[in-house]
């Protein structure tokens, strides 16, 4: 777009300044209120990046304290390793000599 | 290192607002029709600025964006001042401060009737004209300012200039 030159008449209109100075103690309410909103926006950020990172490590602790461990007996008595197929086998024998003590047969 | 960062933002801001902040001021004069209203959306422009300052500080022309980001302030001021005298019935605005006082008795009676015209213009010529004759900006930066093509601004800048010049040719004559 071309801007064109200017007529005499918006020349004149130029050179009436426009505007006003702005009131003085707008500075440094400026300043201060754009400064303090940039740190709260910072540290909005930061709690909730903390946050997320709290509530992803307690739930792999969670999981991790709910895991039975090795040797271990879960809920129902049963060894910790019950559901592999070696699990099986000593669940059933298990359960076998567990009959026979109490001549289920 | 975190204060050093805030402390640099706070120093880039407070020379952004010492060369801008006449111009922001004006521009929002001229279009809210209050000073008080004005300084309300000047500090609310600047608050914006340094709300986002790390995503914005690399901005080539400050003059150019922030006539944009006051423009806008105008606009949404606008709309609410028209919802609230709609249900309140509020009196007329006030006849903003536009220009400053002149020497020569001419050129008072030039600026009293400049005034009344830019007063009488509508929103968005009236922001159109002062973008280019007191903010400097070329068409191009006043499109993207006020959201429309460069065409639109030339043709806003040439139909306001055409009515400013109705009432103010005889008091022209005078001064020329």
């Amino acid at each position: 777009m071309k801007e064109g030159k200017r007529s005499e008449f918006e020349e004149c209109l130029k050179s009436f300044v426009v505007g006003a100075d702005p009131p003085a103690d707008l500075r440094e309410a400026v300043l201060q209120h754009g400064c303090v909103a940039q740190q709260r926006v910072v540290s909005r950020f930061t709690v909730g990046y903390l946050g997320m990172l709290s509530v992803m490590w307690f739930t792999i602790l969670g999981f991790w304290l709910a895991t039975p461990r090795s040797g271990e007996r879960n809920a129902a008595g049963k060894p910790a390793e019950s559901l592999g197929s070696e699990g099986e086998g000593e669940l059933l024998a298990y359960w076998q000599s567990r009959a026979a003590m109490l001549d289920l047969d | 290192m975190r204060q050093k960062g805030r402390m640099m933002q706070r120093e880039e801001l407070a020379a952004i607002y010492d060369e801008h902040a006449g111009a922001v001021f004006g521009f929002l004069t001229s279009m809210s029709g209050c000073e008080a209203g004005a300084a309300d959306l000047t500090q609310e422009v600047f608050v914006r600025i340094g709300r986002r300052f790390e995503a914005i500080h690399d901005v080539e022309n400050w003059r150019s964006y922030l006539l944009r980001v006051a423009y806008r302030a105008a606009v949404d001021a606008g709309r609410r001042r028209e919802v609230r005298t709609r249900k309140e019935g509020e009196a007329e605005r006030e006849r903003a401060f536009c220009t400053y006082p002149e020497a020569d008795p001419d050129r008072e009676l030039f600026r009293k009737a400049l005034e009344e015209a830019l007063g009488e213009l509508p929103d968005e010529q009236r922001a159109v004209v002062w973008m280019k004759l007191w903010g400097g900006l070329t068409f191009s930066e006043i499109a993207e300012a006020v959201g429309i093509s460069e065409n639109t601004a030339a043709s806003r800048y040439r139909y306001a200039i055409d009515k400013l010049r109705g009432p103010l040719r005889p008091l022209y004559e005078e001064i020329r």
